[in-house]
């Protein structure tokens, strides 16, 4: 089982549960970080948040090599989105 | 006052403003391809799946994408490098099968002007640190 397994949607609700119960406490300060990716482990739900998706997922990689990444964006439904249907 | 570097395109047959992009491969291979400005687009670059292997771009996340209507979608994304004024970028690179798209995210701290008819010019300058 991994990210890939699941929907979008299902994935983005855990990406939001993470972020409010382990990332959201951590925070210093009080404003959110909004529009900063959050990339978590599939398995571990080890995680790790930067403004670049690519240095949050390398972090986490370093720690856990093998980790299955989802990128989630801070504030926003999607990490990237468009307006076209 | 220093000259800003800018880039330079046209607006293509399907009335989109275009404008080459320099790729910078894994092995610090260069490719030059031609992509479409979509300011609807929050990321930085779509680029087809065979560019991506081509260039050795490295698999960073599954993430979601939402669509106008309102659905999401899984896409891979990839670290890629490309030049843009005269600075080597890291972006996020979505795998997309349609043509190369830049976004919001690569165009963000630029001015972009278009000229709304065939052949219309287009130019992407970086807005000065002042105004950013």
């Amino acid at each position: 089982m991994g990210w890939r397994d699941m929907t979008a949607e299902e994935a983005e609700e855990i990406g939001r549960q993470v972020y409010q119960s382990e990332v959201r406490p951590l925070l210093k300060s009080a404003k959110e970080p909004v529009g900063y990716f959050l990339a978590v482990d599939h398995d571990s739900m080890d995680w790790e948040l930067d403004e670049a998706l690519h240095k949050a997922a390398r972090r986490l990689r370093e720690r856990r090599p093998d980790a299955d990444v989802y990128g989630f964006r801070v504030g926003f439904p999607a990490a990237f989105e468009s307006l076209s249907p | 006052m220093r000259n800003r570097p800018v880039i330079r395109g046209a607006v293509n047959l399907w009335r989109r403003p275009a404008i080459d992009v320099e790729l910078i491969g894994a092995e610090g291979e260069r490719q030059t391809i031609e992509a479409q400005i979509d300011t609807g687009f929050t990321g930085d670059l779509t680029l087809s799946s065979f560019a991506i292997e081509q260039l050795g771009f490295p698999f960073v996340a599954v993430t979601s994408f939402r669509t106008g209507e309102g659905s999401l979608v899984e896409f891979e994304t990839y670290e890629g490098a490309v030049l843009w004024n005269g600075h080597q970028l890291v972006v996020n690179v979505l795998e997309s099968e349609v043509f190369p798209l830049i976004g919001v995210g690569l165009l963000w701290g630029n001015n972009l002007s278009v000229d709304f008819r065939h052949g219309g010019s287009v130019t992407i300058t970086e807005i000065e640190e002042d105004q950013a």
